[in-house]
């Protein structure tokens, strides 16, 4: 009996015409920089690292800076002794008890020598203008996690929101779609994997460093519109530039809550658990 | 009357093994050891765990962001479920202990037979899916210092060094055999081991990955053929790399008989090229010897 | 050098002290040891914690309530965050079998082709680099162009086998 039903259920698929096997590729640009912590998390690790400096050894002066050099001079010049406890005042906020110069009921702070001169110091101009760029001497300022490409926000750049994954969509008849091939060729049989790495290089350019995670295919997508199947092959974009070499083509860099205003809704749904939150 | 157990007489071993552990009757005299002074009410401060803010030994762990594991949960793990994923992949059976068959009641409770070809049994293999996807368990650093054999005050300055770069203080470990060509003898001090995990291990790794191996010039890469064969990777450090950690680099003169180091992965892959994989993917390059 | 130094220095130095020494009550005689002998001094006590410990958190009730409240909110916070992860690593892998699944029945080669794995262990590129506090001068690298031989033979398989 079920033998039966079986071979019917072939003979009536093999009827219908089989729906094309396509890859699509989820090309993503891995974060940059560490991601944004929210306001709970970044008070956390706040009052956990002020408790760890608080429960902190005192730091082995006589170890780093030997007795009568300069530089120990010129750290205790910098690191004032605390005030040692004496038996005939009486302290009300608790008396202070020393070891190695440090008082034990609280966090010790260390001044180093600085290398150079900070804004408003005398100095500082004629400083920053000498010191070159090599110079590990100089005053180290990190560079803004907010980009130019952030500030005109430019959806195309691979320099925005550094500290998301960014993923690339194409446009396809006025939607936005991840980039989907299929094989022209029916004699010659290509693995997916090759068959959207060909496409990305026809439809972007050659200049594209890309690493491919696996052969094997992340997402199977069905597109009853088209009778397409469509297998997500997953890489990331190490370097290079996506350059359309087609005029018209219009793609984007978007970010998961992006994504999910600009993708079809149903689209996004069927997909969006391949989308990293961060 | 106490009797030391040791020294009653009993002509059969099976008396004490069929006995309980403890004398019902009261008063009860437990035959089994305990530590009676590890109960003094002073001691009960020791026994709060050692996350609770009470305790006598607490340090904060999450103290920031760990940057390593954020990438590991945001880009690594998820490619390497997918890297890793193979379709309908069976459990690989270790090598595994051997019964001596049933046949027999005398073989019933025999010590199981020896694994084929070695004396240690192997994991299994799982094929990888979302709940054991590899990630790296501790780092092990080790050094061992030959010339604290003769002197043991010299083994300080390798404790501290390890101390310094892994922000861990460092265990001494001890020679375990007598081999008098290496003037080694049983007991010695000769050299420092730390384990790290958390933290500790994130900043390790990524001050090796990012400052230390680049500048070593001869440095190619962790050798392929490294591995234990369960998923373990180690590598070394020669005394002149050991120079480029950035907590040695200012201070040289500190240190003056710098040892190389023995750094082990230890990771919950169960195969070597998984694990290599794993640790590529953290920014260590590997190179065909 | 050291094994000389230290133990002769040491012997000496207490010789000396007895042979010459005077009382005067009250007044400390100065102990000066020799530099070697200061150095392992030094590195000892850099390593431990003698004198260098800081007194123990004392919190009264209502801070160790607020403490308990911020530790157990954490906790929840993170196990949360793991349930969400895992969630959604299940349903990615979900997926693989899915495709899998579908494209054995489908199409056999390409199946071939998609668990075709390479036999020894395939490395990830340097260039994926764990993510930095502060992008670098340069947060992205533009001009990259392929290996020549890349571009000829066009070999698509890109994850490098070692």
């Amino acid at each position: 009996m079920v033998g039966v039903l079986r071979r019917s259920i072939v003979r009536a698929y093999s009827s219908q015409t089989s729906p094309i096997i396509s890859s699509s590729l989820l090309l993503s640009r891995n974060p940059i920089i560490t991601a944004d912590l929210n306001p709970f998390e970044a008070q956390y690790y706040k009052y956990q690292s002020e408790l760890w400096r608080r429960l902190m050894w005192t730091f082995p002066k006589w170890f780093y800076f030997r007795e009568g050099t300069l530089a120990e001079q010129r750290f205790r010049q910098l690191n004032k002794d605390p005030v040692s406890y004496n038996p005939d005042i009486e302290y009300p906020q608790g008396k202070p008890e020393i070891r190695h110069r440090r008082d034990r009921r609280f966090k010790q702070v260390i001044n180093l020598p600085k290398t150079y001169k900070q804004v408003g110091e005398e100095g500082h101009e004629e400083e920053s203008l000498t010191k070159s760029h090599d110079d590990l001497a100089r005053q180290i300022i990190p560079n803004s996690r907010v980009t130019k490409a952030d500030e005109s926000n430019d959806l195309t750049s691979l320099e925005r929101k550094l500290s998301r994954t960014l993923y690339l969509v194409i446009n396809q008849n006025n939607n936005w779609v991840l980039p989907n091939f299929v094989e022209s060729s029916t004699e010659e049989i290509k693995a997916l994997h090759t068959l959207a790495e060909d496409g990305l290089y026809k439809i972007g350019g050659e200049k594209i460093n890309y690493f491919n995670v696996s052969n094997t295919p992340c997402h199977l997508r069905i597109n009853e519109v088209e009778n397409k199947k469509e297998f997500i092959i997953k890489s990331h974009i190490l370097s290079g530039e996506f350059i359309p070499q087609d005029e018209s083509l219009q793609y984007l860099w978007l970010t998961k809550e992006e994504l999910k205003g600009k993708l079809d809704p149903q689209y996004y749904y069927e997909i969006s658990h391949l989308f990293s939150d961060v | 009357m106490s009797v030391s157990r040791t020294f009653t007489r009993a002509f059969s071993n099976s008396s004490s093994l069929s006995r309980a552990g403890y004398s019902t009757v009261k008063p009860v005299h437990h035959l089994v050891k305990i530590e009676k002074a590890a109960l003094k009410p002073n001691y009960q401060s020791l026994l709060v765990p050692k996350d609770d803010i009470l305790a006598v030994g607490y340090k904060p762990t999450e103290i920031d962001q760990d940057r390593l594991l954020d990438h590991y949960h945001n880009t690594i793990q998820s490619d390497l479920m997918l890297h890793f994923y193979k379709h309908d992949a069976q459990k690989i059976s270790g090598n595994k202990k051997r019964s001596w068959g049933e046949d027999s009641p005398y073989k019933m409770y025999r010590p199981q037979k020896k694994p084929v070809g070695t004396t240690r049994q192997t994991r299994d293999i799982n094929p990888i899916n979302f709940k054991n996807i590899p990630q790296l368990e501790s780092v092990v650093v080790q050094i061992f210092n030959k010339h604290a054999l003769e002197d043991s005050y010299l083994n300080i300055s390798s404790r501290l060094l390890l101390s310094q770069i892994t922000n861990v203080k460092a265990k001494q470990i001890y020679a375990k055999a007598n081999i008098l060509p290496w003037k080694m003898r049983a007991g010695k001090p000769c050299g420092a081991k730390v384990e790290l995990t958390g933290v500790d291990m994130s900043q390790f790794i990524t001050t090796l990955s990012e400052l230390v191996l680049p500048r070593i010039r001869t440095f190619k890469g962790i050798k392929l053929s490294s591995g234990d064969r369960s998923g373990n990777i180690t590598f070394g450090l020669d005394p002149e790399d050991v120079k480029n950690f950035p907590e040695i680099e200012a201070f040289q003169e500190l240190f003056p008989n710098l040892t190389g180091l023995h750094i082990t992965f230890k990771t919950t892959a169960r195969t070597d090229d998984q694990a290599r994989t794993l640790l590529s993917s953290v920014g260590f390059p590997f190179y065909k010897a | 050098m050291f094994k000389s130094m230290i133990p002769n220095g040491n012997h000496s130095h207490i010789i000396t002290n007895t042979i010459f020494k005077t009382f005067s009550r009250g007044k400390r005689t100065a102990t000066t040891i020799n530099a070697a002998t200061q150095k392992i001094v030094n590195q000892l006590s850099a390593l431990s914690a003698s004198r260098k410990q800081p007194k123990l958190i004392r919190l009264c009730q209502e801070d160790l309530i607020k403490h308990r409240t911020i530790v157990n909110a954490w906790k929840v916070f993170k196990r949360q965050r793991e349930q969400k992860r895992t969630a959604q690593l299940k349903k990615q892998y979900e997926s693989i079998v899915n495709a899998m699944e579908d494209l054995k029945t489908s199409s056999p080669e390409l199946f071939e082709l998609a668990s075709e794995k390479p036999k020894k262990a395939v490395l990830f590129p340097l260039e994926m680099r764990t993510p930095t506090d502060y992008p670098a001068n340069t947060p992205w690298i533009y001009n990259y162009s392929p290996p020549a031989k890349f571009i000829k033979a066009k070999k698509p398989t890109t994850p490098e086998s070692s």
